[in-house]
């Protein structure tokens, strides 16, 4: 049987595995008292040992090349990183840019990524839907946040 | 929400408002001042619920009556009350957000605990109307009678009863003390921690812990689940007065009562502000006397077992930057054992 | 243990205010609209209305409120199901099943299975109310460290490693999730891992995180699709067809009753309720079916199992509320400041005297679950709308008021923060096989499990052996063996028996 590295998987995992290790030296670094540690530290050695389990298995992938299923092509995969970036822009730019500019950026942005050409449903739902999420919430919550234009 | 509602009068029209919060809707009483011309909020720095909730909640309307604006209550809770007061620290000082806070000792406990970047003297207290005091506590079922009951048991075996009690409180303090006084070793009692006064009263009433050390306000509604054992004060407490007091019983078992006081809780703005703006800092200062003198207030609120007394900002200031001091004195005790 | 001079004071009372009468609509209408919203929890929802109640009499305050509470415990389900977010924390186990289920097509039965256990619920949890409220009490009140974390790890070893291809993936997820639910302040004072972020002191913001993981990774993974029901023949709005998921429900008694009772118990006990009510009633359903695998597929008694609990705890809740005046949560802390806007203090002492009152209130209770059934099959009929949305609309949309509703639970960036981080987090590892659900369940419970323990620990002075002073937490630990047992038996049974049909298939 043919093996081989899947890379994506493996630095998922080594990168949560990472962060474990960092979490417990930070934690240790506390306090040692079991009051600290109790169910931590067993946690973080159970991720450690887990993680030892799935990187051999990601080291060592049987190449199945027909039962893969159909694989998914560059530009799916592109649309999903793309609505993945938009919305963590349209995360960091909320206080900087306003919660209204914010959500109109994006929703437009979404829509595009999600396939919509119509150009009058561009120009129209982003706005109006901005406009109504911003002024529901301000009806709803009692905390104030910060918008640009409304 | 542009529409004032007279609120008693037309009920329907309060559903229209009620997701808005109809605190802001209010009769308007016409004044020549320019300040405030716009609502002012009450901010708390825990849940809904709370004493401190509940205090802002029933004072707001009064409130509103002197100050010609409707008053509105946020909640920013969470982190100790860093979160709040980080978030009250942040805002400008134009005096339309006043804190109602357990002030004392939250505000210290969270410089000594959470490492918070304020000062206990930024903070500039206007009235503290509620006093809390440590009540050490058993649940009824437990049959524990005395507090010399709990001593004796503690000194033949420190192991012997375990105690509740909130992580980085005065009564964590006030136990530490205690036990401190009576010469156990407070790192072999079992010594068992909630997140809360509410959580540490709930084990005490239900028996999870022999005796829980909590403020005894948030005890009156469950009064008859538990055996009140100690006060932490020196004067008798209108809401147990029979219960033993921390001076009777040090002068008893020969030792110097030391102890701080619970949480302390009112309406505080920032120091900062009473600076720049001394004008504006009276029309609240002004506002919150006469609407806690309200005698309509006063029965309002005594109904609901919130405190009404006008302490003032000298005296009020005075007791909390005091249990400040004492607090930074033990900050040593806070330290997990 | 019923005080018929009381109940028919209380019969009494209510036919005599028509004016509390008309608030049970409206409130239900709120609490579902409210509840519905990501992130808007039933308390907010509760906590936004209260000014309005104060210039109510107190009865029809009271149900007023407690119809938004009804709601808005049933509110959370239907984004449940459309569209994987579980609205609250309590309608986590919700999404397991309900969501695979819109996804093929049986949105419509998922719903209304959904509505009727809700009432269902809400009514057997408040008849137990009306008949034990004292004893309920009592033993909410005495369930304490040593039983709730034994709870909680019967919930853990339930739902440890669920949906995931491999056991390693589910229980790498699931530790995660214990790592994340510990991050913070713990319940001994120690802070770690808060990076120096004041908010995450108190610990990860519990719903962004889990909006995040499940609905938002699931968004990002729907980008090229173009609806939520693929087949366009199962995109009806029906009612006929949500009343056929009310009716999956009669045919499931033991799920309905069992779910209930966990909502009851474990439901009532302060300060946890019913977000592990809900995945305790889910794991143990799944547990003791014939047919495990098929849970996280679309088993419409995935959703009976959580709905049940959920909303069953409500009425638990509200036990140990008017019978010691302990506030379970949230919801039940506004109560009792609406009681003390009308000058009632709640506890023992309003109960003795105030009989015909409580009676009063639990009866209108049984009136809301009823109302309920109604309004909600017309809500969800309306709600189920969603299914026609093409997703390029859907995803924005729903991205944008789940980071609204994330803002709105504090009123920081902390939420939408927390959102991203954990949305990106849920969609790579459900993107390389990783159950996403373990990693919520790990979080949820991962909490409550640290700060039991750790007062289990504190309580027995390190010493093990104490925890045989407590019999209930040592006799839920040994069901949980036996009952675990006897599952690995039967699949071990069933995996032999699935191998000599093989081979006699290969013979």
């Amino acid at each position: 049987m043919r093996r081989r590295v899947s890379w994506a998987p493996l630095m998922l995992v080594t990168l949560l595995a990472g962060v474990t290790v960092a979490y417990l030296i930070e934690a240790r670094g506390v306090s040692l008292s079991p009051q600290n540690l109790l169910l931590l530290q067993p946690t973080a050695w159970l991720v450690l040992l887990l993680w030892a389990v799935l990187a051999i298995g990601y080291l060592r992938t049987p190449v199945l090349a027909p039962e893969e299923g159909p694989a998914e092509s560059w530009a799916d995969v592109g649309r999903v990183v793309a609505m993945v970036a938009a919305f963590a822009g349209f995360i960091l730019v909320l206080e900087p840019l306003g919660y209204d500019i914010a959500i109109w950026g994006f929703t437009l942005i979404a829509l595009i990524i999600g396939g919509e050409r119509n150009v009058i449903a561009l120009a129209i739902f982003p706005p109006l839907f901005s406009l109504a999420i911003v002024h529901g919430f301000r009806l709803l919550v009692p905390y104030p946040f910060p918008t640009s234009l409304i | 929400m542009t529409k004032p509602i007279h609120a008693v009068s037309r009920r329907q029209a309060l559903l229209l408002a009620a997701g808005a919060g109809a605190a802001l809707a209010a009769p308007g009483i016409a004044r020549a001042q320019t300040f405030p011309d716009r609502p002012v909020t009450l901010l708390v720095p825990f849940a809904t619920g709370g004493y401190n909730d509940r205090l802002a909640r029933a004072m707001a309307p009064f409130l509103q009556k002197q100050l010609g604006q409707p008053v509105t209550v946020m909640n920013r809770p969470g982190g100790g009350t860093v979160l709040g007061n980080t978030f009250f620290m942040q805002q400008p000082d134009d005096g339309y957000m006043m804190m109602v806070h357990s002030a004392g000792p939250y505000i210290p406990l969270s410089i000594l605990t959470r490492n918070a970047r304020y000062k206990a003297e930024d903070f500039h207290m206007i009235n503290l109307p509620s006093r809390d005091l440590t009540l050490a506590a058993a649940a009824t079922s437990k049959g524990i009678n005395s507090i010399d009951e709990v001593v004796t048991r503690l000194k033949a075996d420190p192991r012997s009863l375990s105690i509740g009690v909130q992580p980085a409180s005065a009564d964590l303090i006030n136990m530490a003390l205690f036990l401190q006084a009576h010469g156990i070793d407070r790192s072999r009692v079992r010594v068992v921690t909630y997140d809360g006064g509410g959580p540490a009263r709930t084990a005490t009433a239900g028996g999870h812990v022999d005796v829980g050390f909590v403020g005894g306000e948030g005890f009156l509604p469950i009064r008859d689940r538990i055996k009140p054992l100690l006060m932490f004060t020196d004067e008798k407490s209108t809401d147990y007065p029979d219960v033993p007091l921390l001076t009777d019983h040090a002068r008893a078992a020969g030792f110097q009562p030391q102890s701080v006081d619970g949480s302390q809780r009112g309406f505080v703005v920032l120091k900062r502000f009473v600076d720049a703006q001394p004008e504006r800092y009276r029309i609240l200062e002004q506002a919150v006397e006469r609407a806690t003198k309200d005698p309509e207030c006063i029965s309002t609120l005594g109904n609901q077992q919130l405190a009404t007394t006008w302490y003032g900002p000298e005296a009020s200031n005075r007791a909390y930057l005091s249990s400040a001091a004492v607090m930074a004195q033990y900050a040593d005790l806070l330290k997990q054992a | 243990m019923i005080d018929f001079p009381a109940f028919g004071a209380a019969i009494s009372l209510l036919a005599g205010s028509p004016q509390a009468w008309i608030w049970v609509v409206p409130g239900l209408l709120i609490g579902l609209v409210f509840g519905a919203l990501p992130g808007i929890s039933v308390s907010m929802a509760m906590a936004l209305v209260l000014p309005a109640t104060l210039y109510m009499d107190f009865l029809p305050a009271i149900i007023f409120l407690t119809s938004v509470y009804t709601g808005a415990g049933f509110g959370g389900s239907i984004p449940a199901i459309l569209i994987n977010i579980p609205g609250t924390s309590s309608a986590v186990a919700t999404t397991f099943d309900g969501y695979p289920m819109a996804r093929k097509g049986l949105h419509s039965e998922a719903l209304g299975a959904a509505l009727v256990s809700s009432c269902i619920g809400v009514l057997i949890s408040y008849i137990i109310l009306f008949v034990l409220v004292q004893p309920l009490a009592e033993v909410v009140l005495r369930i304490g460290p040593f039983e709730m974390a034994a709870i909680g790890i019967w919930g853990l070893v339930l739902l440890g490693s669920i949906g995931g291809s491999t056991v390693a993936k589910g229980l790498f997820a699931a530790a995660i999730g214990v790592l994340c639910g510990t991050v913070g302040m713990n319940t001994a004072g120690y802070m770690r891992g808060d990076m120096g972020i004041p908010w995450l002191l108190d610990g990860v913001p519990t719903i962004p995180a889990m909006v995040g993981l499940l609905a938002a990774s699931q968004l990002f993974a729907l980008v090229n699709a173009k609806f939520i029901v693929e087949n366009k023949e199962n995109r009806t709005i029906s009612l006929r067809r949500i009343l056929a998921g009310g009716r999956l429900v009669l045919g499931s008694p033991g799920t309905l009753l069992r779910g209930s009772a966990i909502g009851v118990f474990v439901g009532a006990v302060p300060g946890v309720g019913s977000s592990i009510a809900n995945l305790i009633s889910y794991g143990e359903t799944r547990r003791s079916s014939p047919d495990p695998e098929s849970y996280g597929t679309g088993n419409p008694r995935g959703v009976i199992a959580a709905e049940s609990a959920n909303s069953s705890s409500e009425g638990g809740s509200m036990a140990t509320m008017l019978a010691l005046g302990i506030p379970g949560g949230g919801a039940t802390a506004i109560l009792l400041a609406a009681f003390a806007m009308h000058n009632v203090i709640g506890g023992p002492r309003f109960m003795e005297q105030n009989r015909d009152i409580v009676y009063a209130i639990i009866l209108s209770n049984f009136a809301q679950a009823l109302v309920l059934l109604v309004i909600g099959a017309g809500f969800v009929f309306v709600a189920s709308t969603i299914v026609r949305l093409p997703l390029r609309y859907l995803i924005p949309t729903v991205l944008v008021m789940s980071t609204m509703g994330a803002f709105a639970i504090e009123g920081s960036i902390a939420g939408p923060l927390t959102l991203l981080a954990f949305a990106v987090l849920g969609w790579l590892m459900s993107r390389y096989g990783f159950p996403v659900a373990a990693i919520v369940v790990g979080l949820l419970l991962g909490k409550l499990i640290e700060t039991e323990m750790l007062r289990a620990y504190q309580l027995a002075g390190g010493d093990a052996v104490r925890v045989l002073d407590y019999p209930v937490a040592v006799g839920i630990i040994l069901l949980m063996l036996v009952s675990l047992a006897l599952s690995l038996r039967r699949d071990l049974r069933r995996r032999a028996a699935l191998k000599t049909d093989t081979a006699a298939a290969v013979d």
